[in-house]
């Protein structure tokens, strides 16, 4: 698949990949109201305190708080640090409910649904989706760092009343066809409530005031969202499977070669099989960038990551392997993206 | 001088009564009004069983005097002012001016009868929470450090809790993001919600970090702050002046300054500044009528990429990103 001597990060998650039949799984299910926390405290491993659940095994550890903010939404936010590969999957439940996934994890978590593979985190930008809680779904978390993830539950009869009835039959009738399968967006979470989910991330779920924070964060992602769908059904309905994953395809592509230089749109429109033009408009789209910055942006995120890693003496070294020739210029680029030059970060 | 009496509550027939005394008309959880008093908007919304909240946004046309006398003792009234122009507040005979130079949270005992002047023009933005006792106190137990505090705040015969104080930077965010927010959007609620919690959850920890002032006069040099801080504001645009230029303008010595302003903020006068900047460069890129270097230009920033690691640490996402995914 790719062939590079240093840890990368991508190359843990093909490994995780090759592993995911093997790794152990954990089943569980959400509801609208609480009821399905005590499967899932009593199968990881903790326990309900109130609002809030504690996970206490060395395998997973970490905190998690559920809310019920209105009859026909909740929030749950999960905050821990996983120290075995499990998967974790989603079982359809009865409640007839939309899954809007938040993903603001430290790194990449795989996200498997109905069977197609995406990733989401911090860094892949690829973050957001919203999902039938009648499809099955499955995490992959990766080994050892922080998952911070937020999803709001929302009962489709609530989400109907914010659209005219032509509007959802049109735009969400087929996307929401359970037999079909589809999944509905997945695509990157927008500024405003990336901001909101930043903040949140900055405090500890044990803290007295943080049942009002998350309950104000909640008000304000529930809004964004809402908006959000007003404006943009008509390309949502447009990303679907078959899109989504040819552009999956060729991001997965830039990932795995972020040692040579931009391969360009035309390149990189011929893998997901699609003309230029609608290769690029689609990954703006979805990923709110053009493919040559978020390369850019890959290329200096693991840039740093070598830097830091002490096994680079010169910061040409560092260049050479991602691809760029001239040192001076790296540094340049560098230095725009985190205001320092290399030559502070290296070991 | 006009008299209203307002008598707040957990039940719903005071907004009737609200809506009588200003002559003002109900539609649905708004009350509306343009009349030779007042025009504005009032806003009420239920939270849950324990809270309930208004947001009161009018001016008024003529010399009022606003009263509060609640029939239910109950609750506590946690309010959030902007003002243009200072309100007499009188409490117990003793009247203490709110407004833009002083006061701009009060946490009130419904039992307490409450007077207000408010001259002619003052336009008035407040986000009135109200919280019942019984909910409050739970709260409060949960901070430690707070546990010994609800004992004299709760106490009847003091009949106390009245605190005056200033909210804090976040508070004053989140106040003027929400401003923006249109009455007629069918998600104006749900963005209310979101603000009364996050005030809610944003003054509890105020209270933790931040030593509590419970006193109704205040000293000049309070006052001196205050005002500087306004100029600091004023001047957002360009670089920051240094502690020595600002203490040297109100006569104070720098630790001084530094330690009145650090007591009253709750942030250094220079990460005051500095995140008073940020918030103007994220409301520039929301115009998007500015590129993020103009921005950075514009405010001064030494070079975009200052500009942009400022910004990362405090909203989590570059300026350039923010923009394009507005």
């Amino acid at each position: 698949m790719i062939c590079t001597e240093f840890p990368l990060k991508n190359i843990k998650i093909y490994y995780n990949l090759l592993m995911i039949e093997s790794t152990p799984e954990f089943k569980h299910i959400y509801s609208l109201t609480p009821e399905w926390r005590q499967k899932f405290v009593d199968d990881l491993g903790g326990k309900i305190e109130d609002k809030n659940m504690y996970f206490t095994r060395e395998t997973v550890s970490g905190s998690s708080c559920f809310l019920e903010i209105l009859p026909d939404v909740s929030v749950v936010i999960i905050d821990s640090v996983l120290n075995i590969p499990i998967r974790i999957t989603r079982m359809p439940s009865e409640d007839d409910f939309w899954i809007v996934y938040y993903d603001l994890s430290e790194s990449f978590s795989k996200h498997t649904v109905a069977d197609v593979n995406h990733k989401t985190g911090y860094k892949s930008k690829l973050n957001f989706a919203i999902v039938d809680n009648k499809i099955r779904s499955t995490y992959l978390s990766i080994v050892g760092e922080r998952f911070f993830a937020l999803r709001l539950f929302i009962r489709k009869s609530y989400m109907k009343t914010f659209f005219s009835d032509a509007e959802f039959e049109k735009d969400f009738k087929d996307v929401f066809d359970v037999k079909k399968k589809k999944m509905f967006f997945y695509g990157h979470i927008d500024s405003r409530s990336k901001v909101v989910l930043h903040s949140l991330k900055q405090q500890s779920i044990r803290n007295h005031n943080y049942e009002f924070l998350l309950k104000g964060a909640a008000f304000n992602l529930l809004s964004y969202l809402i908006e959000r769908l007003s404006i943009n059904i008509p390309n949502m309905g447009t990303h679907l499977e078959k899109d989504i994953d040819a552009i999956m395809l060729s991001q997965q592509h830039l990932l795995s070669n972020l040692s040579i230089p931009f391969p360009g749109i035309d390149f990189l429109a011929s893998i997901a099989n699609m003309s230029s033009a609608k290769y690029k408009n689609l990954y703006n789209d979805i990923f709110g960038i053009s493919p040559a910055l978020f390369f850019k942006n890959e290329k200096l995120l693991l840039a740093k990551e070598l830097l830091e890693s002490g096994k680079f003496k010169l910061i040409s070294d560092v260049a050479f392997e991602l691809g760029y020739k001239k040192t001076a210029y790296f540094s340049s680029i560098y230095k725009d993206y985190y205001g320092v030059l290399p030559k502070t970060v290296i070991v | 001088m006009k008299t209203i009496t307002h008598r707040y509550g957990t039940k719903l027939n005071w907004i009737d009564v609200l809506a009588e005394a200003m002559g003002g008309t109900i539609d649905g959880n708004f009350i509306k009004g343009n009349n030779a008093l007042y025009s504005g908007t009032h806003f009420i919304s239920f939270l849950d069983s324990r809270i309930s909240a208004m947001l009161i946004d009018v001016t008024y046309k003529e010399k009022a005097l606003l009263e509060y006398r609640n029939d239910v003792g109950h609750f506590i009234g946690v309010y959030f002012y902007i003002l243009n122009h200072e309100v007499n507040f009188i409490i117990n005979d003793e009247s203490t001016l709110i407004g833009k130079q002083d006061y701009n949270l009060s946490i009130v005992d419904s039992e307490l009868d409450l007077d207000y002047i408010v001259d002619k023009g003052t336009g008035t933005y407040v986000v009135c929470i109200f919280i019942d006792k019984t909910a409050l106190k739970e709260y409060m137990h949960k901070i430690p450090k707070l546990k010994s505090l609800p004992k004299d705040v709760f106490n009847a015969e003091k009949n106390t809790i009245i605190c005056m104080d200033r909210m804090n930077i976040e508070s004053s965010i989140l106040i003027n993001d929400f401003r923006k927010r249109a009455y007629d959007s069918p998600l104006f609620e749900f963005y209310f919600r979101g603000l009364v919690y996050n005030l809610i959850g944003n003054y509890l920890n105020q209270l933790v970090t931040k030593k509590i002032i419970i006193s109704k006069v205040m000293g000049e040099d309070v006052k001196s702050i205050i005002a500087s801080k306004a100029m600091l504001l004023e001047s957002i645009d360009g670089a920051f002046p240094g502690v020595d230029f600002l203490a040297e303008q109100v006569f104070m010595s720098t630790s001084k300054y530094k330690k009145i302003f650090t007591k009253i903020s709750g942030l250094s006068p220079g990460s005051f500044f500095y995140s008073n900047k940020l918030k103007r460069a994220k409301e520039l890129l929301e115009t998007g009528q500015y590129t993020v270097s103009e921005v950075s230009d514009k405010l001064n920033y030494v070079s975009i990429s200052h500009l942009a690691k400022r910004f990362n640490d405090m909203y989590g996402i570059s300026p350039k990103e923010y923009q394009n995914l507005l």
